[in-house]
């Protein structure tokens, strides 16, 4: 199968179980070019599924075992291969993989995808050979013990996700690094009620990609991105997802987005983990994300990965909401320091044909760096951490003029199609300017007398009103960026579909008789009344409205739109579609399905 | 209650020892990591705990390979067993090293030190990421010990000492200063540092009541009252992030301390003036330092990924050890057993 067969094309009508297909043939069946990345696991566990020849298996595999690395990241691959090598590798080849459990020593890690990685590779080891001794693993634990204790954090991990929300919550390039260890955890966990618990976080992380999904790419608000995968979004592991889950992009694996040249980090590789598991996701989902026919706000909470220094709480609460219509998704989450590094904290995303060859978003930032954001969240010395950072990964974290990261002098307000994003930076400061992200695919921009920038993007209307003075800055590839250094700072946001205004006139007009009220001193202000009719007044640092009463963040719930509901605390994720529902209960672990007859399709 | 334990057992051989210079001599370990160039994930060069075997500065790397051995800590009574504080928990040898298992779960992770009690060698006390934990059994099980510490967004802690001289008696640098336990880690209270980040503690080994601290952009702490009260150290790092510290283990009136652009500085009058050396290094940034157990007033400063020095004239010319591109987390000389 080559990338120009139908399925990869055009997936419309094609059913999941040929994309299964079709993807695990096209790992079978890649050859190394010599480019990143090179053949791996993936490629190991494909071929022995669709039934290569072992000629094909065992020298690739005989290289692979040369030489363990990856930590975390090995686990799985490891897991996976010789968990499908069973009954199908030589015995001498299993024992040999089986060895390296035990004189290989993986770094557990310090984020929440490192840890499923981690422990649902070995409870499956643990639960293949129960019986082995401590001396049999790299950790000196029984097969007892590893099992016993990966069974406990699993279980906690999915407590605490369904029911205060998931830490590093809607990432587009760490999803596959949950969806995969799951995968491994669906397809071979012996324990039912372990495979059961995996089967419905599968359903409950893909629900939650699902609702966010605007043509196969990952929209809105996220705990982690990588700086080139926020502009060019199709990048990210979760697309080729997307691909395989709804069928609702064209297929097409970033042989660049692979961040690390080894066979086990290939985030979009990770779905042929998904592919081979018998995971099925339920039609419920699958229409979730591809029907854009009626236009929708969800709103989700998340929390803070955990917090050890300078904070009062180990999680702060996220509070996430995105827009949705066939035309454009408007997504955030309310700022200030959520995630360190990589967080994405609001935009404004289009629809286009052909996503593999947009940059089709708008959205601001405000560069940051600082040793005490990263010292809130990273165990090591404060003063080594920007330069650790830096040097091992994240290269643009301390540049004045990066597109990813949090900010504490940052606010955003989101009220359906409108965002209010205030700054009020603190002198003395790293990087004091806010930038906004004007894409290279936006035309007929526009700037008036009033005040308000005016500019189409597919098929959206975008009026962007800014607090403070700026300028205009090229940017590689005809982007540019709207550079403001001012400290108190901020701009109001109006989208709206290209069909409700018949000209860029006749959007501007109605943008600038929108009642507005802004100040800059003595903090950023802004009162505005939206094309809805709804008036939001927003003041830096004091808890917004929106006509005339608070917004209730205490009452934000962890699910709730059209699709998905979910109170905090509750356990429990009910997903609906027309008249479709699913009910998980992970208290019970139990799954409900039905037809609500009384409910109009 | 202070008890005087006297160390009994005698080992030939401990970790390695009979490969070094000399049994009779400490030997040097460290816990580090290859960094340049790593990423979590990524192909990691020998990292963890390593042994210096002098000569031509040569370094045996022992036990795992993995990127976060930040804390040693040894019976000494049974050098054999050590307790190294790793990034998935605390790994424990009793059979110097040829064996270790990962006596802690995942409810403890980024440990970022371990202290043995001496006079209760079963009683390890760890610090962490996420506060401070116990154990009374050498591992076997252990017990989460915070109260009176912070609350759980500032729990971090960086650095956990235990007075020799008074089993239960531990000391533990958190975000907020230095905190005391007198109950062997049942309850906490602080006794100096008040709004001050503490990342290093060290007792003298000639002077029991001569204790040193470091804190992140505060300079020294000084102690001279077996660590019940502290008083701010040098001006000369006054505002700077302090590292590491040590004491001479031949003169507590000999100590030194390393940081982020802070040279070596040295002390050799108590603490009265000090000195800041070691310019002629490639580096201005250091993440550890020790004195020798073997060569008297010789003084050990791992750089920043630009290699370990020893100095033999107190940081006025120094000698290369090895180990470039590393950073190097933590040494202790392990000394041999003593007879009665």
């Amino acid at each position: 199968m080559t990338l120009d067969a139908p399925i990869f094309r055009d997936p419309a009508g094609s059913a999941y179980p040929d994309r299964c297909a079709a993807l695990l043939d096209y790992y079978a069946d890649r050859e190394a070019t010599g480019e990143r990345p090179a053949l791996g696991y993936i490629e190991v566990a494909a071929r022995l599924v669709r039934a290569r020849p072992l000629g094909d298996v065992l020298p690739l595999l005989d290289r692979l075992l040369e030489d363990p690395a990856g930590d975390m990241f090995w686990m799985v691959p490891m897991a996976l291969v010789h968990h499908v090598g069973q009954g199908r590798l030589p015995e001498d080849v299993l024992a040999r993989m089986r060895e390296q459990w035990r004189t290989y020593t993986p770094y557990r890690g310090d984020t929440e995808n490192h840890w499923l990685k981690y422990y649902a590779s070995l409870y499956l080891m643990a639960e293949r050979y129960p019986d082995d001794p401590a001396e049999a693993w790299f950790n000196g634990r029984s097969a007892q013990e590893n099992r016993a204790e990966a069974e406990a954090y699993v279980a906690h991990w999915v407590e605490l996700t369904t029911t205060r929300g998931q830490g590093e919550f809607d990432s587009p390039h760490y999803l596959p690094f949950f969806l995969a260890p799951l995968a491994l955890l669906r397809a071979f966990a012996e324990d039912p009620a372990m495979r059961r618990r995996a089967a419905m976080m599968l359903d409950y992380l893909i629900a939650d990609f699902a609702v966010d999904t605007l043509g196969g790419l990952y929209a809105g608000a996220f705990s982690r991105i990588y700086p080139e995968p926020t502009l060019e979004r199709w990048r990210n592991g979760s697309t080729t997802f997307a691909w395989l889950l709804f069928g609702n992009v064209p297929f097409r694996p970033d042989p660049v987005n692979v961040v690390l040249p080894r066979a086990g980090y290939r985030p979009h590789g990770m779905a042929a983990v998904l592919a081979l598991s018998g995971y099925e996701p339920p039609e419920v989902i699958r229409r979730i994300a591809t029907d854009r026919s009626t236009p929708y706000v969800h709103r989700e909470r998340k929390r803070t990965r955990h917090r050890i220094r300078y904070s009062d709480v180990r999680n702060a609460p996220v509070y996430k909401q995105v827009a949705m219509r066939r035309e454009y998704a408007v997504g955030s989450v309310q700022g200030g320091i959520l995630q360190p590094i990589q967080q994405h904290t609001w935009e404004v995303l289009w629809a286009t044909d052909d996503p593999h060859e947009c940059f089709d978003l708008l959205f601001t930032g405000r560069a940051y760096a600082d040793p005490r954001e990263l010292g809130m969240y990273f165990a090591e010395e404060p003063k080594l951490l920007v330069s650790a950072v830096v040097q091992h990964g994240k290269g643009t974290y301390d540049k004045p003029d990066k597109w990813t990261g949090a900010s504490p002098y940052e606010q955003v307000v989101q009220h359906g199609d409108a965002v209010v994003a205030l700054y009020a930076i603190a002198p003395g400061t790293t990087f004091p300017h806010v930038s906004g992200y004007f894409s290279r695919t936006l035309r007929d921009l526009s700037e008036g007398d009033s005040g308000w920038i005016v500019v189409r993007g597919g098929e959206a209307w975008i009026g962007y009103y800014p607090l403070a003075p700026y300028e205009w800055r090229d940017e590689p590839g005809g982007d540019r960026r709207l550079h403001s250094p001012h400290l108190n700072n901020g701009a109001v946001v109006q989208v709206a579909p290209a069909s409700d205004f018949e000209s860029v006139a006749a959007f501007r007009a109605a943008v600038e008789a929108l009642p507005l009220e802004t100040a800059t001193e003595p903090v950023p202000s802004v009162r505005f009344t939206t094309l809805a009719g709804d008036t939001l007044a927003v003041t830096y640092g004091e808890t917004p409205e929106i006509d005339g009463a608070p917004v209730d963040y205490d009452g934000w719930p962890l699910f709730d739109g059209p699709f998905l509901h979910a109170e905090p605390g509750s356990g429990t994720l009910e997903m609906r579609y027309g008249p479709m529902r699913r009910h998980l209960d992970f208290n019970t672990l139990t799954v409900r399905d039905w037809i609500e007859t009384d409910t109009a399709p | 209650m202070t008890i005087r334990r006297t160390r009994t057992a005698l080992l030939a051989v401990l970790l390695g020892l009979a490969g070094s210079a000399s049994a009779q001599e400490a030997t040097l370990f460290a816990g580090l990591i290859k960094s340049k160039g790593y990423v979590v994930g990524s192909e990691l060069v020998a990292s963890g705990l390593h042994r210096y075997d002098g000569g031509d500065s040569t370094w045996t790397h022992l036990g795992w390979n993995t990127p976060r051995i930040v804390g040693i800590t040894v019976d000494p009574a049974r050098p054999d067993t050590m307790f190294v504080a790793s990034g998935n928990g605390v790994l424990r040898t009793r059979d110097g090293g040829q064996s270790w298992r990962l006596t802690t779960d995942w409810r403890v992770t980024e440990v970022q030190d371990v202290a043995l009690d001496p006079n209760a060698p079963d009683h390890v006390y760890l610090a962490s990421a996420y506060g401070v934990w116990r154990t009374e059994d050498g591992g076997a099980s252990w017990t989460e010990s915070n109260d009176g510490l912070l609350p759980p967004g500032r729990i971090y802690t960086q650095t956990i000492e235990v007075d020799r001289t008074t089993s239960g008696r531990v000391l533990v640098g958190t975000e907020d200063g230095v905190y005391e336990s007198t109950d062997g880690a049942r309850s906490w209270h602080r006794v100096g540092g008040e709004g001050l980040e503490i990342l290093d503690l060290q007792q003298s080994r000639s002077d029991p009541d001569v204790w040193i601290a470091a804190a992140y952009r505060g300079g020294l702490l000084h102690s001279s009252d077996g660590g019940h009260t502290w008083m701010p150290g040098p001006d000369v790092l006054a505002g700077h992030s302090v590292h590491a510290v040590a004491i001479d283990p031949a003169d507590a009136g000999r100590m030194a301390a390393v940081g982020w652009g802070t040279g070596v500085v040295v002390t050799e009058d108590g603490g009265r003036t000090w000195d800041r050396r070691g310019d002629a290094l490639p580096v201005g940034n250091f993440y550890e330092t020790i004195f020798d157990a073997n060569v008297p007033g010789r003084l050990w400063a791992a750089t920043l990924e630009e290699g370990v020095f020893y100095s033999d004239d107190l940081g006025r010319t120094w000698t290369p050890a090895g180990l470039y591109g590393t950073l190097v987390f933590d040494m202790l000389f392990v000394y041999p057993p003593t007879t009665p």
